[in-house]
Order: C-alpha cells, then structure tokens, then sequence
C-alpha cells in the first residue's frame, strides 16, 4: 500500500470514529488533542488502527506515538514486515 | 429497591423539555460495606439504577432499559460527595419508550460523574 | 499461592473486592488468556432483584465483575501479586438486554477481552440462562 494511501485510509477511518474533520488531521498535529481522547477512548483508537491493518501496538510502544506522522511511519514500518 | 434508601430525591422540576432532579446519597446504605470495604465508592451502576427511577418519576409508569448506546463512568462517585448531584435527563418519549440522554454531575454542572444514552421501555 | 483452574464459593473473594451485599460472581473459570466464564445463581435476597426480578443493573454489574475477576486472575497467577486490584466500570457501549432473569435462574457469561491499554481492559461480555441470551454489551474496566 501506497504511503498516502496509507494516510488517507488512516484519517479517514480516525475521522469517522471520532467525528472531527478530516482537514483537522494534519501530520504534526498531537493525536489526542485533535481527536480528543481520554484513557478510554485511547483504547477504542488502538483497537480501531490494530483492526484496520492488523498490526499490534504494544503499550510500551504507544509512548513514541503522539502526532500522526508517528502513527503513519508506525503503521507503514509495521505493515511492511 | 434503591429510591429511598439509597439516595433521595430532594427536587424535580422540568425546564423546557429537560427535567432535573436535585438528589442526595445515602452514605449508610449498606451496599458501601461491600463496595468497598473500608472504601465506600457509589457503584455505576447504581447511577443507572438512579437514572431508571428518576425515568419513572417522569413516566409514572416501572421502566425497563432495553439498550445503552453509551454510558460513561467519568469521575469516581463517592457517597461523601454526592449529598448535592444534579441528574439531568433530556427524554424523548414516543409511545412507551423513552430514549434519553442523561448526566448526573454536582450541582454546579462542573464535575460530570455519569453521561448516559439509551433506550427504556414501558414494564 | 496455588493457582486454580475454577473459583468459586470462597475462593471468589481471591480475584475480586467486592464484597456482600454486591458480590456478583459465584463461579469463575479461566478458559483462555483472553477468554473466562463465569456464572451466578440468583438469590431471593439480591440487592438488585425487585418483585422476584433481576434487573439490568445487575446484570450490568455481574458483566463487570466476571471481567474484573479475570483481571484480578491475572494479577495473582501471574504477576504474582497478592492482592487482586480494584476494578471500576469506565465505559458500557451497546448493552442490549434479552430479558430479565428470575430468582432461581443461573446466569452464565463468556468474557473476551480485546484490548489491553494502560490500566484500561476492554471486553465483550455476553450473559445466558439456560442458552437464551439475556444481555450482552461491550465494556471498559479501569484498574
């Protein structure tokens, strides 16, 4: 899959979940703040991204997983294994 | 079951189409001897048995809930600080249901315990 | 600490903090790392019984106490820690109720967990009496 693909897969499915706007998904934007999450919706956004691409996120690894970018080059190094 | 025992309703009133309800806990229930030992902490889903009874009051009628769509534990509930809650409830009613979006939080509205949104239907 | 394959009766009181009148598990078993039963035979004198009735909180609350009693497994066979931790209800998404049980009835429920992160474990938690489903819903439990 495309990078962009990616991304646009990525945002659109993250827009839809947490009903934000796709524009506000920009690569440097933090994670939580833009789509809002507390502890428990943090766990419903790693379920959504785990089941969307099947990849894992172990908990230790969410720490370095703050902006999208991140999340895009996380997905993208996983998916490629 | 709880009314009366568990928590009390002090007072109710309808502003347009919401209604709300001024209630208090009723720190010797004895449901804190085993929730928790030595700990008393309101159980959620005592808020939602609160939640049905206030539903009652509105209807006149014993009340069933059929679906939660989603129901949100924000803040940990204590007896102690539950002796002046706002329960506000904004109903739809169509026939014998009622779906409604609830929230139960202190009295200035600033701390939200409880969001609710569900269905309940006629016993 | 030996760890058992079924809990119940005292041994309950192991992997969950709830005590009387608002203990809601009577049996649990471990099935899978991500899988447990549980069940709970209904007493007259249960505090969310009206008119002979159990009713949706109950139910609501025995869903999250199987799942607590799961995390607390965990916590004592392979942690190692003594004390099973302190479960609370964050989140109940798409609860539907089948109907109410009565006093006598057996209720049985499957646990999965599906996510684990931080101290938040979400799970899906179905509920039967002899084969007819009575409730399921998905739930977040906070340690």
């Amino acid at each position: 899959m495309e990078k962009q693909e990616l991304i646009d897969q990525v945002n659109e499915v993250l827009a839809e979940e947490f009903e934000v706007e796709v524009s506000e998904i920009t690569p440097d934007a933090n994670i939580k703040e833009t789509l809002q999450l507390d502890s428990l919706s943090l766990v419903d956004m790693v379920a959504l991204i785990e089941s969307t691409f099947s990849v894992k996120i172990q908990n230790s690894e969410l720490s370095s997983i703050q902006t999208f970018a991140n999340l895009y080059d996380f997905i993208a190094a996983r998916m490629s294994k | 079951m709880l009314i009366d025992n568990y928590f009390k309703i002090n007072e109710f009133k309808e502003s347009n189409s919401d209604f709300v309800f001024n209630i208090s806990l009723m720190p010797q229930h004895r449901i804190y001897e085993g929730h928790f030992p030595g700990n008393p902490v309101s159980p959620g889903v005592c808020s939602i048995q609160m939640m049905r009874e206030c539903i009652e009051k509105i209807t006149g009628k014993s009340m069933i809930i059929v679906s939660i769509g989603l129901c949100r534990f924000v803040n940990v509930l204590t007896p102690d600080k539950g002796q002046n809650l706002l329960l506000k409830i904004s109903p739809v009613i169509e026939g014998a249901s009622v779906k409604a979006n609830i929230v139960l939080s202190d009295n200035s509205e600033s701390l939200v315990f409880v969001t609710f949104k569900g269905e309940f239907i006629e016993k | 600490m030996d760890i058992k394959e079924i809990y119940e009766s005292e041994d309950i009181r192991k992997l969950l903090n709830q005590r009387d009148p608002i203990l809601m598990v009577g049996c649990f078993k471990c099935l899978s790392d991500v899988e447990c039963e549980t069940s709970l035979k209904i007493a007259e004198d249960n505090v969310f019984c009206i008119s002979g009735e159990f009713t949706e909180p109950g139910l609501i609350e025995h869903i999250a106490q199987s799942a607590s009693a799961f995390v607390g497994y965990k916590a004592i066979s392979f942690d190692g820690t003594e004390k099973a931790p302190v479960g609370y209800i964050g989140e109940v998404k798409k609860f539907k109720l089948g109907f109410l049980p009565k006093v006598g009835d057996t209720l049985r429920t499957t646990i999965r967990i599906q996510s684990v992160v931080m101290n938040i474990t979400m799970f899906t938690g179905e509920t039967f009496v002899n084969d007819q489903l009575v409730a399921s819903c998905q739930m977040k439990l906070s340690i």
